[in-house]
Protein backbone atom coordinates (compact mmCIF):
# COMPACT_ATOMS: atom_id res chain seq x y z
CA UNK A 1 0.00 0.00 0.00
CA UNK A 2 1.32 3.47 -0.62
CA UNK A 3 1.39 6.02 1.60
CA UNK A 4 -0.45 8.84 1.11
CA UNK A 5 0.40 12.83 1.63
CA UNK A 6 -1.29 16.01 1.90
CA UNK A 7 0.51 18.39 -0.42
CA UNK A 8 -2.07 21.36 -0.62
CA UNK A 9 -5.07 22.61 0.24
CA UNK A 10 -7.67 25.61 -0.65
CA UNK A 11 -10.71 27.37 1.35
CA UNK A 12 -13.63 29.05 0.07
CA UNK A 13 -15.32 29.71 3.05
CA UNK A 14 -17.66 31.57 5.74
CA UNK A 15 -14.23 32.42 7.92
CA UNK A 16 -12.17 33.65 4.91
CA UNK A 17 -11.07 32.63 1.58
CA UNK A 18 -7.55 31.01 1.41
CA UNK A 19 -5.17 29.70 3.94
CA UNK A 20 -4.33 32.75 5.84
CA UNK A 21 -7.88 33.90 6.69
CA UNK A 22 -8.76 30.92 7.43
CA UNK A 23 -6.05 30.43 10.18
CA UNK A 24 -6.42 33.86 11.32
CA UNK A 25 -10.31 32.98 11.97
CA UNK A 26 -9.30 29.90 13.69
CA UNK A 27 -6.99 31.29 16.18
CA UNK A 28 -9.27 34.04 16.77
CA UNK A 29 -12.43 32.38 17.05
CA UNK A 30 -14.08 34.58 14.40
CA UNK A 31 -17.07 33.19 13.32
CA UNK A 32 -18.36 33.55 9.52
CA UNK A 33 -22.37 34.29 10.34
CA UNK A 34 -24.82 37.05 9.67
CA UNK A 35 -28.63 37.55 10.25
CA UNK A 36 -29.75 37.31 6.72
CA UNK A 37 -32.84 37.03 4.93
CA UNK A 38 -33.39 34.15 2.15
CA UNK A 39 -33.49 34.31 -0.64
CA UNK A 40 -33.96 37.90 0.07
CA UNK A 41 -37.02 38.93 -1.75
CA UNK A 42 -38.81 40.69 0.99
CA UNK A 43 -40.81 37.53 1.83
CA UNK A 44 -38.62 35.07 2.60
CA UNK A 45 -37.22 34.42 6.40
CA UNK A 46 -34.29 35.94 8.69
CA UNK A 47 -31.63 32.92 9.76
CA UNK A 48 -28.11 33.27 11.02
CA UNK A 49 -26.43 31.53 7.70
CA UNK A 50 -22.46 31.50 6.61
CA UNK A 51 -21.14 34.48 5.07
CA UNK A 52 -18.55 33.84 2.18
CA UNK A 53 -17.20 37.22 1.50
CA UNK A 54 -15.87 38.33 -2.10
CA UNK A 55 -18.43 36.33 -4.38
CA UNK A 56 -21.39 37.63 -6.05
CA UNK A 57 -24.15 35.62 -7.50
CA UNK A 58 -26.56 38.30 -7.53
CA UNK A 59 -28.44 37.65 -10.85
CA UNK A 60 -29.58 34.46 -12.33
CA UNK A 61 -26.58 34.45 -15.22
CA UNK A 62 -23.07 33.51 -14.78
CA UNK A 63 -22.07 36.19 -16.60
CA UNK A 64 -23.76 38.82 -13.73
CA UNK A 65 -21.44 37.15 -11.19
CA UNK A 66 -17.84 38.13 -9.78
CA UNK A 67 -15.88 36.20 -8.03
CA UNK A 68 -12.16 36.20 -7.64
CA UNK A 69 -10.64 35.01 -11.20
CA UNK A 70 -13.70 35.22 -13.38
CA UNK A 71 -12.69 37.99 -15.78
CA UNK A 72 -10.10 35.66 -17.36
CA UNK A 73 -12.77 32.39 -17.78
CA UNK A 74 -13.85 31.78 -20.98
CA UNK A 75 -18.00 32.68 -20.90
CA UNK A 76 -18.58 29.41 -22.31
CA UNK A 77 -17.37 27.36 -19.01
CA UNK A 78 -18.77 30.44 -16.61
CA UNK A 79 -21.79 29.12 -18.30
CA UNK A 80 -21.34 25.71 -17.21
CA UNK A 81 -20.64 26.67 -13.14
CA UNK A 82 -22.81 26.97 -10.53
CA UNK A 83 -22.20 29.23 -7.46
CA UNK A 84 -20.59 26.30 -5.64
CA UNK A 85 -18.73 25.52 -8.64
CA UNK A 86 -16.98 29.00 -8.74
CA UNK A 87 -16.29 28.17 -4.91
CA UNK A 88 -14.58 25.04 -5.72
CA UNK A 89 -12.87 26.27 -8.60
CA UNK A 90 -11.30 29.10 -6.40
CA UNK A 91 -10.72 26.62 -3.25
CA UNK A 92 -8.73 24.00 -6.22
CA UNK A 93 -6.72 26.77 -7.66
CA UNK A 94 -5.45 27.82 -4.00
CA UNK A 95 -4.65 23.71 -3.29
CA UNK A 96 -2.41 23.44 -6.92
CA UNK A 97 -0.91 26.36 -5.99
CA UNK A 98 -0.03 25.71 -2.73
CA UNK A 99 1.40 22.00 -4.05
CA UNK A 100 3.36 23.87 -6.56
CA UNK A 101 1.94 21.20 -9.21
CA UNK A 102 2.45 21.28 -12.73
CA UNK A 103 -0.89 21.14 -14.40
CA UNK A 104 0.23 19.76 -17.55
CA UNK A 105 1.21 16.44 -15.43
CA UNK A 106 -2.73 16.10 -15.89
CA UNK A 107 -2.68 14.87 -19.47
CA UNK A 108 -0.76 11.41 -18.60
CA UNK A 109 -3.79 9.69 -16.55
CA UNK A 110 -1.91 10.18 -13.28
CA UNK A 111 -4.18 12.49 -11.45
CA UNK A 112 -7.73 11.86 -10.64
CA UNK A 113 -10.18 14.24 -9.50
CA UNK A 114 -12.73 13.43 -6.80
CA UNK A 115 -15.40 15.81 -6.08
CA UNK A 116 -18.80 15.84 -3.93
CA UNK A 117 -21.96 18.39 -4.65
CA UNK A 118 -25.62 18.45 -3.90
CA UNK A 119 -25.95 19.96 -7.15
CA UNK A 120 -27.38 23.47 -7.24
CA UNK A 121 -30.96 23.18 -6.28
CA UNK A 122 -30.82 27.31 -7.33
CA UNK A 123 -30.00 26.97 -10.89
CA UNK A 124 -32.08 23.44 -11.50
CA UNK A 125 -35.36 25.72 -10.09
CA UNK A 126 -34.42 28.75 -12.69
CA UNK A 127 -33.73 26.69 -15.07
CA UNK A 128 -37.17 24.28 -15.00
CA UNK A 129 -39.02 27.42 -14.13
CA UNK A 130 -38.09 29.34 -17.23
CA UNK A 131 -38.58 26.02 -19.18
CA UNK A 132 -41.92 25.85 -18.41
CA UNK A 133 -42.99 28.94 -19.28
CA UNK A 134 -41.93 28.47 -22.36
CA UNK A 135 -44.00 25.66 -22.48
CA UNK A 136 -40.95 22.98 -21.87
CA UNK A 137 -39.68 23.64 -25.14
CA UNK A 138 -36.64 25.77 -24.70
CA UNK A 139 -33.78 25.45 -22.06
CA UNK A 140 -30.21 26.48 -21.89
CA UNK A 141 -27.86 24.12 -23.07
CA UNK A 142 -25.84 24.71 -19.99
CA UNK A 143 -28.69 24.23 -17.54
CA UNK A 144 -27.79 20.11 -16.94
CA UNK A 145 -24.36 20.21 -16.78
CA UNK A 146 -24.13 23.52 -14.33
CA UNK A 147 -27.01 22.50 -11.66
CA UNK A 148 -27.21 18.47 -11.38
CA UNK A 149 -24.31 16.98 -8.98
CA UNK A 150 -22.00 15.90 -10.78
CA UNK A 151 -21.66 19.29 -11.62
CA UNK A 152 -18.27 19.64 -10.29
CA UNK A 153 -16.53 17.00 -11.84
CA UNK A 154 -18.03 17.56 -15.33
CA UNK A 155 -16.05 21.48 -15.32
CA UNK A 156 -13.36 20.74 -13.29
CA UNK A 157 -11.95 17.82 -14.84
CA UNK A 158 -12.63 19.48 -18.08
CA UNK A 159 -11.20 22.82 -17.23
CA UNK A 160 -8.13 21.20 -15.59
CA UNK A 161 -7.72 18.55 -18.20
CA UNK A 162 -7.78 15.49 -15.47
CA UNK A 163 -7.67 12.12 -17.58
CA UNK A 164 -7.53 10.12 -14.69
CA UNK A 165 -10.39 8.71 -12.57
CA UNK A 166 -13.18 11.54 -12.56
CA UNK A 167 -16.37 10.72 -10.22
CA UNK A 168 -18.79 12.66 -7.98
CA UNK A 169 -20.09 11.30 -4.52
CA UNK A 170 -23.41 12.03 -3.22
CA UNK A 171 -23.70 10.87 0.37
CA UNK A 172 -25.38 14.42 1.72
CA UNK A 173 -23.33 15.40 4.68
CA UNK A 174 -20.48 12.96 4.57
CA UNK A 175 -20.32 13.08 0.37
CA UNK A 176 -16.84 15.16 0.13
CA UNK A 177 -15.75 12.36 3.30
CA UNK A 178 -16.15 9.95 1.39
CA UNK A 179 -14.68 11.41 -1.72
CA UNK A 180 -12.03 11.69 -0.12
CA UNK A 181 -11.43 8.61 1.12
CA UNK A 182 -11.83 6.75 -1.95
CA UNK A 183 -9.15 8.94 -3.16
CA UNK A 184 -7.26 7.56 -0.55
CA UNK A 185 -8.06 4.06 -1.97
CA UNK A 186 -6.78 5.23 -5.16
CA UNK A 187 -3.55 6.34 -4.48
CA UNK A 188 -3.43 3.63 -1.55
CA UNK A 189 -3.89 0.70 -4.44
CA UNK A 190 -1.44 2.24 -7.05
CA UNK A 191 -4.33 3.11 -9.18
CA UNK A 192 -3.31 7.26 -9.44
CA UNK A 193 0.36 8.85 -8.62
CA UNK A 194 -2.05 11.89 -7.49
CA UNK A 195 -5.99 12.73 -6.42
CA UNK A 196 -7.75 16.33 -6.39
CA UNK A 197 -10.59 15.86 -3.64
CA UNK A 198 -13.11 19.30 -3.64
CA UNK A 199 -16.31 19.98 -2.26
CA UNK A 200 -18.40 22.48 -2.09
CA UNK A 201 -21.63 23.79 -1.32
CA UNK A 202 -24.22 26.46 -2.61
CA UNK A 203 -25.66 27.62 1.11
CA UNK A 204 -28.40 29.98 -0.68
CA UNK A 205 -31.70 30.02 0.11
CA UNK A 206 -32.94 27.42 -2.48
CA UNK A 207 -30.00 24.84 -0.31
CA UNK A 208 -30.68 25.61 3.02
CA UNK A 209 -34.48 26.49 3.16
CA UNK A 210 -35.96 22.91 2.64
CA UNK A 211 -34.11 21.64 6.29
CA UNK A 212 -36.74 24.27 8.10
CA UNK A 213 -39.06 21.46 6.90
CA UNK A 214 -37.06 19.11 8.56
CA UNK A 215 -37.04 21.33 11.89
CA UNK A 216 -33.03 21.59 11.28
CA UNK A 217 -32.01 24.90 11.66
CA UNK A 218 -31.09 26.60 13.99
CA UNK A 219 -33.80 30.12 15.08
CA UNK A 220 -31.38 31.21 17.15
CA UNK A 221 -31.11 35.25 15.63
CA UNK A 222 -27.65 36.07 17.32
CA UNK A 223 -24.83 35.54 14.64
CA UNK A 224 -22.62 34.66 18.13
CA UNK A 225 -24.17 31.73 19.32
CA UNK A 226 -26.66 30.16 16.55
CA UNK A 227 -23.74 27.54 16.34
CA UNK A 228 -22.85 26.25 19.27
CA UNK A 229 -21.53 22.42 18.97
CA UNK A 230 -21.98 20.79 22.02
CA UNK A 231 -23.98 23.38 23.82
CA UNK A 232 -26.95 22.49 26.05
CA UNK A 233 -28.55 25.28 24.57
CA UNK A 234 -27.95 24.32 21.06
CA UNK A 235 -31.57 23.97 18.49
CA UNK A 236 -30.12 23.56 15.19
CA UNK A 237 -27.33 23.77 12.65
CA UNK A 238 -26.18 27.30 10.83
CA UNK A 239 -26.04 26.32 7.18
CA UNK A 240 -22.82 27.96 4.99
CA UNK A 241 -21.86 27.98 1.26
CA UNK A 242 -18.37 27.32 0.20
CA UNK A 243 -15.36 24.99 -1.11
CA UNK A 244 -12.68 23.31 -0.28
CA UNK A 245 -10.04 21.60 -1.83
CA UNK A 246 -6.87 18.83 -0.85
CA UNK A 247 -4.34 17.61 -3.10
CA UNK A 248 -3.08 13.78 -2.27
CA UNK A 249 -0.18 12.53 -3.79
CA UNK A 250 1.44 8.88 -3.33
CA UNK A 251 4.72 9.79 -1.09
CA UNK A 252 7.45 7.88 -3.76
CA UNK A 253 5.77 10.94 -6.57
CA UNK A 254 5.38 13.66 -3.79
CA UNK A 255 9.14 13.17 -2.58
CA UNK A 256 9.63 12.83 -6.60
CA UNK A 257 9.36 15.82 -7.18
CA UNK A 258 10.38 17.42 -4.19
CA UNK A 259 6.87 18.53 -3.00
CA UNK A 260 6.53 20.15 0.27
CA UNK A 261 4.52 17.56 2.39
CA UNK A 262 1.68 19.19 4.73
CA UNK A 263 0.71 16.23 6.29
CA UNK A 264 -0.16 12.43 5.73
CA UNK A 265 -3.28 11.11 5.40
CA UNK A 266 -2.98 7.36 7.34
CA UNK A 267 -6.08 5.94 6.90
CA UNK A 268 -10.18 5.81 6.92
CA UNK A 269 -12.97 4.75 7.91
CA UNK A 270 -17.12 4.56 7.55
CA UNK A 271 -19.91 2.71 8.75
CA UNK A 272 -23.85 3.48 8.61
CA UNK A 273 -26.25 3.20 11.27
CA UNK A 274 -28.76 1.37 9.71
CA UNK A 275 -31.21 2.73 11.58
CA UNK A 276 -32.96 5.69 10.25
CA UNK A 277 -33.26 8.57 6.95
CA UNK A 278 -32.80 11.43 9.32
CA UNK A 279 -32.24 10.65 13.22
CA UNK A 280 -28.67 9.15 14.26
CA UNK A 281 -28.44 5.81 16.02
CA UNK A 282 -29.59 6.71 19.39
CA UNK A 283 -25.83 5.52 21.09
CA UNK A 284 -23.92 6.73 17.92
CA UNK A 285 -23.01 3.02 16.76
CA UNK A 286 -22.30 3.61 13.19
CA UNK A 287 -20.20 6.93 13.83
CA UNK A 288 -18.45 4.59 16.65
CA UNK A 289 -17.53 2.30 14.35
CA UNK A 290 -16.70 4.66 11.70
CA UNK A 291 -13.86 5.63 13.88
CA UNK A 292 -13.23 2.36 15.14
CA UNK A 293 -12.50 1.42 11.33
CA UNK A 294 -10.44 4.37 11.04
CA UNK A 295 -8.14 3.47 13.52
CA UNK A 296 -7.72 0.30 12.99
CA UNK A 297 -7.01 1.15 9.05
CA UNK A 298 -4.55 3.22 10.11
CA UNK A 299 -2.75 1.46 13.17
CA UNK A 300 -3.27 3.91 15.66
CA UNK A 301 -4.40 3.66 18.95
CA UNK A 302 -7.84 6.07 20.34
CA UNK A 303 -5.19 6.94 22.88
CA UNK A 304 -2.70 8.35 20.73
CA UNK A 305 -5.30 10.94 19.25
CA UNK A 306 -5.14 14.29 20.11
CA UNK A 307 -7.72 16.58 18.72
CA UNK A 308 -11.20 14.74 17.45
CA UNK A 309 -12.55 18.00 14.74
CA UNK A 310 -15.80 16.46 15.52
CA UNK A 311 -19.38 16.20 12.98
CA UNK A 312 -21.26 17.91 15.66
CA UNK A 313 -23.42 20.43 14.31
CA UNK A 314 -25.32 21.84 17.28
CA UNK A 315 -28.66 19.73 16.31
CA UNK A 316 -29.56 18.24 20.07
CA UNK A 317 -29.60 14.49 18.68
CA UNK A 318 -26.52 14.29 16.78
CA UNK A 319 -24.07 16.38 18.54
CA UNK A 320 -24.89 14.02 21.69
CA UNK A 321 -24.88 10.75 20.17
CA UNK A 322 -21.63 11.42 18.99
CA UNK A 323 -20.51 13.11 21.91
CA UNK A 324 -21.61 9.14 23.39
CA UNK A 325 -19.60 7.62 20.75
CA UNK A 326 -16.85 9.61 21.37
CA UNK A 327 -16.64 8.68 24.87
CA UNK A 328 -17.61 4.81 24.30
CA UNK A 329 -14.27 4.95 22.46
CA UNK A 330 -12.70 6.11 25.48
CA UNK A 331 -12.29 9.58 24.77
CA UNK A 332 -13.19 11.05 27.90
CA UNK A 333 -11.31 8.33 30.21
CA UNK A 334 -9.39 9.36 33.25
CA UNK A 335 -5.30 10.47 31.69
CA UNK A 336 -6.59 11.11 27.91
CA UNK A 337 -5.67 14.34 26.86
CA UNK A 338 -7.68 13.89 23.29
CA UNK A 339 -9.25 17.19 22.54
CA UNK A 340 -12.52 17.45 21.16
CA UNK A 341 -13.94 20.28 19.23
CA UNK A 342 -16.25 20.86 16.13
CA UNK A 343 -14.98 23.24 13.91
CA UNK A 344 -19.18 24.11 12.69
CA UNK A 345 -18.93 26.37 15.70
CA UNK A 346 -17.09 28.86 13.45
CA UNK A 347 -17.59 28.34 10.04
CA UNK A 348 -21.37 26.89 10.18
CA UNK A 349 -22.14 23.28 8.52
CA UNK A 350 -21.27 22.79 5.00
CA UNK A 351 -23.45 19.83 4.05
CA UNK A 352 -21.86 18.26 1.59
CA UNK A 353 -18.70 20.17 1.29
CA UNK A 354 -18.30 20.37 5.12
CA UNK A 355 -15.51 16.75 4.83
CA UNK A 356 -13.17 18.73 2.70
CA UNK A 357 -13.81 21.49 4.73
CA UNK A 358 -12.90 19.91 7.84
CA UNK A 359 -9.95 17.59 6.57
CA UNK A 360 -8.39 20.67 5.53
CA UNK A 361 -8.34 22.77 8.48
CA UNK A 362 -7.19 19.20 10.29
CA UNK A 363 -4.44 19.74 8.00
CA UNK A 364 -4.15 23.38 8.51
CA UNK A 365 -4.01 22.76 12.17
CA UNK A 366 -1.34 19.69 12.29
CA UNK A 367 1.11 22.11 10.46
CA UNK A 368 0.54 24.88 12.80
CA UNK A 369 -0.09 23.26 15.74
CA UNK A 370 -2.70 23.93 17.22
CA UNK A 371 -6.81 23.06 18.49
CA UNK A 372 -9.75 25.38 17.47
CA UNK A 373 -11.92 26.22 20.40
CA UNK A 374 -15.60 25.39 20.19
CA UNK A 375 -16.16 28.74 19.83
CA UNK A 376 -19.86 29.61 20.98
CA UNK A 377 -19.49 27.04 23.93
CA UNK A 378 -21.04 27.84 27.20
CA UNK A 379 -22.86 25.35 28.90
CA UNK A 380 -21.86 21.68 27.97
CA UNK A 381 -24.23 19.00 27.51
CA UNK A 382 -24.20 16.50 30.09
CA UNK A 383 -23.92 14.13 27.48
CA UNK A 384 -20.13 15.36 27.15
CA UNK A 385 -19.16 14.45 30.44
CA UNK A 386 -15.22 13.88 30.52
CA UNK A 387 -14.54 14.96 27.26
CA UNK A 388 -11.87 17.42 26.82
CA UNK A 389 -14.13 20.19 25.04
CA UNK A 390 -11.59 23.60 24.78
CA UNK A 391 -13.11 27.15 24.26
CA UNK A 392 -10.43 28.69 23.15
CA UNK A 393 -7.81 27.72 20.09
CA UNK A 394 -4.69 26.17 22.54
CA UNK A 395 -1.10 25.44 20.92
CA UNK A 396 -0.16 22.17 20.88
CA UNK A 397 1.98 19.84 19.13
CA UNK A 398 -0.24 17.46 17.50
CA UNK A 399 0.16 13.69 16.27
CA UNK A 400 -2.80 12.32 14.97
CA UNK A 401 -5.76 14.34 14.13
CA UNK A 402 -9.40 12.22 13.59
CA UNK A 403 -11.77 14.19 11.20
CA UNK A 404 -15.69 12.62 11.94
CA UNK A 405 -18.59 13.15 9.40
CA UNK A 406 -22.11 11.94 9.42
CA UNK A 407 -24.79 12.09 7.17
CA UNK A 408 -28.40 11.49 5.79
CA UNK A 409 -29.41 7.58 6.10
CA UNK A 410 -26.55 7.04 8.74
CA UNK A 411 -23.84 7.35 7.05
CA UNK A 412 -20.52 7.70 8.76
CA UNK A 413 -17.01 8.87 8.02
CA UNK A 414 -14.02 9.23 9.76
CA UNK A 415 -10.18 10.11 8.69
CA UNK A 416 -6.73 10.25 10.46
CA UNK A 417 -4.68 12.61 9.68
CA UNK A 418 -0.76 12.46 10.92
CA UNK A 419 2.14 14.75 11.10
CA UNK A 420 4.72 14.00 8.59
CA UNK B 1 -24.02 34.63 -49.12
CA UNK B 2 -27.41 35.16 -50.56
CA UNK B 3 -28.91 38.92 -50.46
CA UNK B 4 -31.53 39.80 -47.92
CA UNK B 5 -33.93 41.86 -48.05
CA UNK B 6 -36.19 42.29 -45.03
CA UNK B 7 -39.79 43.25 -45.73
CA UNK B 8 -40.51 42.38 -41.82
CA UNK B 9 -39.34 43.71 -38.97
CA UNK B 10 -37.75 41.18 -36.66
CA UNK B 11 -39.68 40.15 -33.58
CA UNK B 12 -37.43 43.05 -31.72
CA UNK B 13 -40.23 45.55 -32.17
CA UNK B 14 -41.85 43.88 -29.34
CA UNK B 15 -39.10 44.29 -26.68
CA UNK B 16 -38.46 47.74 -24.88
CA UNK B 17 -35.07 49.17 -24.83
CA UNK B 18 -34.54 48.36 -21.63
CA UNK B 19 -35.26 44.29 -21.73
CA UNK B 20 -32.55 44.19 -25.18
CA UNK B 21 -30.43 46.11 -22.96
CA UNK B 22 -30.90 43.70 -20.10
CA UNK B 23 -30.87 40.65 -22.14
CA UNK B 24 -27.12 41.36 -23.88
CA UNK B 25 -25.88 42.76 -20.72
CA UNK B 26 -22.35 41.45 -21.19
CA UNK B 27 -22.19 41.22 -24.74
CA UNK B 28 -20.39 43.03 -27.01
CA UNK B 29 -21.26 46.63 -27.71
CA UNK B 30 -22.15 46.31 -31.32
CA UNK B 31 -24.73 43.32 -30.17
CA UNK B 32 -26.41 45.18 -28.25
CA UNK B 33 -26.48 48.74 -30.17
CA UNK B 34 -27.17 46.63 -33.05
CA UNK B 35 -30.42 45.04 -31.63
CA UNK B 36 -31.80 48.29 -30.44
CA UNK B 37 -32.14 49.38 -33.93
CA UNK B 38 -33.30 46.44 -35.02
CA UNK B 39 -36.50 47.44 -32.74
CA UNK B 40 -37.04 50.05 -35.60
CA UNK B 41 -35.54 49.02 -38.35
CA UNK B 42 -34.06 45.84 -40.10
CA UNK B 43 -32.17 45.82 -42.79
CA UNK B 44 -29.43 43.23 -43.88
CA UNK B 45 -26.23 44.96 -42.37
CA UNK B 46 -27.59 45.76 -38.81
CA UNK B 47 -28.98 41.97 -38.37
CA UNK B 48 -25.87 41.12 -39.83
CA UNK B 49 -24.13 42.81 -36.92
CA UNK B 50 -26.43 41.91 -34.32
CA UNK B 51 -25.52 37.93 -35.30
CA UNK B 52 -21.77 38.86 -35.48
CA UNK B 53 -21.61 40.04 -32.26
CA UNK B 54 -23.40 37.78 -30.46
CA UNK B 55 -21.31 34.88 -32.18
CA UNK B 56 -18.00 36.96 -30.94
CA UNK B 57 -19.16 36.66 -27.11
CA UNK B 58 -18.87 32.88 -27.19
CA UNK B 59 -15.50 33.10 -28.80
CA UNK B 60 -12.51 31.36 -26.91
CA UNK B 61 -10.29 34.25 -25.14
CA UNK B 62 -7.90 35.40 -27.22
CA UNK B 63 -9.55 35.06 -30.75
CA UNK B 64 -10.25 38.64 -32.69
CA UNK B 65 -13.74 39.54 -33.22
CA UNK B 66 -12.33 40.61 -36.61
CA UNK B 67 -12.56 37.33 -37.31
CA UNK B 68 -16.45 36.89 -37.14
CA UNK B 69 -16.96 39.84 -39.84
CA UNK B 70 -13.78 39.39 -42.30
CA UNK B 71 -14.25 35.73 -43.15
CA UNK B 72 -17.45 34.61 -43.96
CA UNK B 73 -15.85 31.03 -44.72
CA UNK B 74 -14.98 30.71 -41.46
CA UNK B 75 -15.73 27.52 -39.73
CA UNK B 76 -17.31 27.93 -36.34
CA UNK B 77 -15.91 25.15 -35.02
CA UNK B 78 -12.77 24.63 -36.64
CA UNK B 79 -11.51 27.39 -37.28
CA UNK B 80 -13.54 29.62 -34.46
CA UNK B 81 -12.92 27.21 -32.03
CA UNK B 82 -16.97 27.27 -30.74
CA UNK B 83 -17.18 23.95 -29.01
CA UNK B 84 -20.64 22.34 -29.28
CA UNK B 85 -21.59 23.52 -25.75
CA UNK B 86 -20.69 27.08 -27.18
CA UNK B 87 -22.66 26.87 -30.07
CA UNK B 88 -25.75 25.36 -28.65
CA UNK B 89 -25.19 28.40 -26.09
CA UNK B 90 -24.94 30.45 -29.09
CA UNK B 91 -28.38 29.22 -30.86
CA UNK B 92 -30.17 29.31 -27.53
CA UNK B 93 -29.02 33.17 -27.20
CA UNK B 94 -30.71 33.77 -30.73
CA UNK B 95 -33.52 31.61 -30.18
CA UNK B 96 -34.56 34.04 -27.35
CA UNK B 97 -33.67 36.82 -28.96
CA UNK B 98 -35.48 36.55 -32.06
CA UNK B 99 -38.23 34.29 -30.85
CA UNK B 100 -37.43 31.72 -33.32
CA UNK B 101 -36.78 28.04 -32.97
CA UNK B 102 -34.61 26.15 -34.46
CA UNK B 103 -34.54 22.46 -35.02
CA UNK B 104 -31.13 19.96 -34.83
CA UNK B 105 -32.07 19.37 -38.79
CA UNK B 106 -31.63 22.57 -40.00
CA UNK B 107 -28.47 22.52 -37.78
CA UNK B 108 -26.53 19.91 -39.95
CA UNK B 109 -25.29 22.32 -42.18
CA UNK B 110 -24.42 25.37 -40.91
CA UNK B 111 -20.95 25.05 -40.60
CA UNK B 112 -19.67 28.64 -41.47
CA UNK B 113 -20.53 31.97 -40.33
CA UNK B 114 -21.94 32.44 -43.83
CA UNK B 115 -24.59 29.40 -42.96
CA UNK B 116 -25.31 30.62 -39.71
CA UNK B 117 -26.24 34.13 -41.19
CA UNK B 118 -28.02 32.63 -43.89
CA UNK B 119 -30.64 30.18 -41.48
CA UNK B 120 -31.13 33.58 -39.33
CA UNK B 121 -32.28 35.23 -42.06
CA UNK B 122 -34.28 32.43 -43.87
CA UNK B 123 -35.87 31.89 -40.52
CA UNK B 124 -37.27 35.51 -39.69
CA UNK B 125 -38.49 35.62 -43.36
CA UNK B 126 -40.42 32.61 -42.61
CA UNK B 127 -41.30 33.03 -39.35
CA UNK B 128 -45.22 33.13 -38.63
CA UNK B 129 -46.17 36.82 -36.92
Amino acid sequence: MNKVLVTGVGFVSSIGVGREEVLSSLKELRHGFALQQLPGDGIGPELVCGKVDGFDFGGSESRDWQFPGSDELEPAFLSCLSPHGAFALVALEEALDQAAVDRADFGDGRTGLFCASAGSPRLMHHHLTRMAATGWKRVSPTGIVSSIPGTLNFNLAAHCGVRGASCGFVSACTSSSHALGYAFDEIALGRQDRMLVVGAEEGEAESLLPFLGMRALSSNRDPATASRPFDRKRDGFVGTGGGAALVLESEDFALQRGATVLAEMRGWGQASDGHSVAAPHPEGLGIRRAMENCLDAAHVDAGSIDWVNAHATSTPAGDRVEALALKSLGFADEGVETMISSTKGLTGHGLSYAGALEAAICVLCLTEGMVPGNAALSEPDPACEGLALPTRTEQKDLRFVLNNNSGFGGSNVCQLFAKP
Amino acid sequence: MSEFVSTRLPPLHRRSEVEIQHFLRGFPDEALSSAQELRTRCDDSTLETCLFGLLTFYLPKGTEPETVQNLPDARLREDLGLDSLALSEAIFKIEELFDISIDNSELADVLTIADARLLLMEKLEARDE
